[in-house]
């Protein structure tokens, strides 16, 4: 079925000259591998030929550089891979990329910028929770003072209040204050404005038992000073106020240079 | 030593990676390669051709194992290697009508070819005067076969002929080249 037959002849010299179709040259090596010696002889002198027949092309010498450029070639193949490795792997790159490259350092910048906008952000939100903490802090000073003004608000404003001013007791010293009493609980306000900076001045109330003391005035730089007081002891009628004016740093028992003082109408 | 042992002993030493021998395998069939490759590649600018053979080379270099002694000559694998890197550039290049050509021809640097050597050129004597013998259908087939890798169907309708007669042709064409061999010299 296989046997040798012109036919194969002309196979074997499509096959020297590399021009088969994929049919064909299954064909003609189902052929030889059965062992054919007139397809072998064939391949022999039908190559000696075809190369005859190469050598008949019109004389075309290459280029003089071309040489050069043919050895530069190798030795730049063999820069990056031995002789084995040639041969059993495709040709590659002979620069290759070390390094991150550019996407790597593209990374690099975007990882940089988030974390620098993560650190920003966080100092912001910091910054921001102490400013609410800040705020947290002066609006219950603020409440806390409301509600003190509310709490004393009956003494100023309210039914029971009597205010009377208290005036230098020597003519010619400055300052004067001002005194609201709450006649039902007994608790006062006593205000100052212009008194001398000299001293520690102390407020009293005076009684059917004598001068009681409500506290320090501690004024500002205008010699401005404000004092709530509680009920005093003891219990009994305020008859007036005055104001004090004290060497030691301690609530005295008993006033000592009177200032300012007033009487209750 | 006959040439093929001698080719196959230097492609041996390109195979360990001899960058010399490339040199001395180059030196043996430079010219003929690029002759090859100028016919394969009809009408084109020499740096085309040059480019062809250069790639052959470089397949040469780095695809020695390829080779398979029991199909031909180490010669004739260079030779193919050579025609078929010229068939596959002749099918990428743009086709250009003549106009174009000359002027691209003109723009281009060339290289100063290389005077052929009294060995090439007695083996291209020989050649052509073996080939002269043949009939010229006979030597039509065969050039087409060779240079331009046609198949037997393509040079029959090239030829106007039956499939059957142009592989008989080609056939034929290499049983009388090889006939006249012996009573030549070595290749």
């Amino acid at each position: 079925m296989n046997a040798h037959t012109e036919e194969h002849l002309d196979l074997c010299a499509g096959h020297v000259l590399g021009n088969l179709y994929e049919g064909e040259s299954k064909k003609w090596v189902e052929h030889v591998t059965i062992g054919c010696a007139q397809c072998e002889s064939a391949l022999e002198r039908f190559s000696e030929a075809a190369l005859l027949v190469a050598h008949a092309a019109p004389l075309s010498p290459p280029p003089a550089a071309l040489r050069a450029k043919v050895l530069s070639d190798a030795l730049l193949a063999s820069a990056t891979e031995s002789a084995g490795e040639r041969i059993h792997e495709p040709s590659r790159p002979l620069i290759t990329r070390t390094g991150i490259g550019i996407t790597g350092w593209i990374c690099v910048y975007l990882i940089a910028t988030v974390a620098g906008l993560v650190i920003y952000y966080n100092m912001q939100l910091g910054k921001m929770k102490a400013d609410q903490l800040a705020l947290q802090q002066q609006l219950t000073r603020i409440s806390a003072q409301m509600v003190e003004a509310a709490r004393w608000e009956p003494a100023i404003a309210g039914a029971s209040s009597r205010m009377l001013t208290l005036r230098p007791v020597r003519p010619g010293e400055s300052g004067r204050a001002t005194v609201f009493l709450d006649t039902a609980s007994r608790r006062s306000v006593v205000t100052t404005a212009g008194m001398p900076q000299a001293g520690q001045l102390v407020a009293w109330a005076i009684g059917d038992g004598g001068p009681v003391p409500l506290g320090f005035l501690t004024s500002d730089r205008s010699g401005n000073a404000l004092l709530r007081a509680e009920s005093p002891a003891g219990g009994t009628a305020i008859l007036g106020f005055m104001i004090s004016r004290e060497r030691s740093g301690s609530l005295p028992l008993a006033p000592g240079e009177v200032v300012l003082q007033g009487r209750v109408e | 030593m006959s040439p093929q042992e001698r080719d196959l002993v230097t492609l041996l030493r390109m195979y360990a990676g001899d960058s010399r021998a490339l040199g001395e395998m180059y030196d043996r069939y430079a010219t003929l390669l690029h002759s090859v490759a100028a016919a394969s590649l009809k009408n084109a600018h020499p740096d085309d051709i040059a480019e062809v053979v250069r790639d052959t080379w470089r397949q040469a270099w780095t695809r020695t194992t390829i080779y398979d002694p029991s199909f031909g000559s180490v010669a004739l694998w260079l030779v193919l290697l050579a025609r078929d890197r010229a068939v596959e550039r002749s099918r990428e290049m743009p086709a250009q009508n003549e106009a174009e050509r000359l002027v691209i021809g003109t723009l281009r640097r060339q290289d100063r070819p290389l005077a052929a050597t009294p060995e090439d050129i007695v083996a291209s004597d020989r050649a052509r005067n073996v080939l002269a013998r043949l009939t010229p259908l006979e030597r039509q087939a065969v050039a087409a076969a060779l240079f331009e890798k046609l198949s037997a169907e393509r040079i029959a309708a090239r030829l106007e002929v039956l499939e059957s007669s142009a592989r008989q042709w080609v056939r034929e064409a290499l049983s009388h080249v090889s006939d006249q061999i012996p009573e030549e010299a070595p290749v």
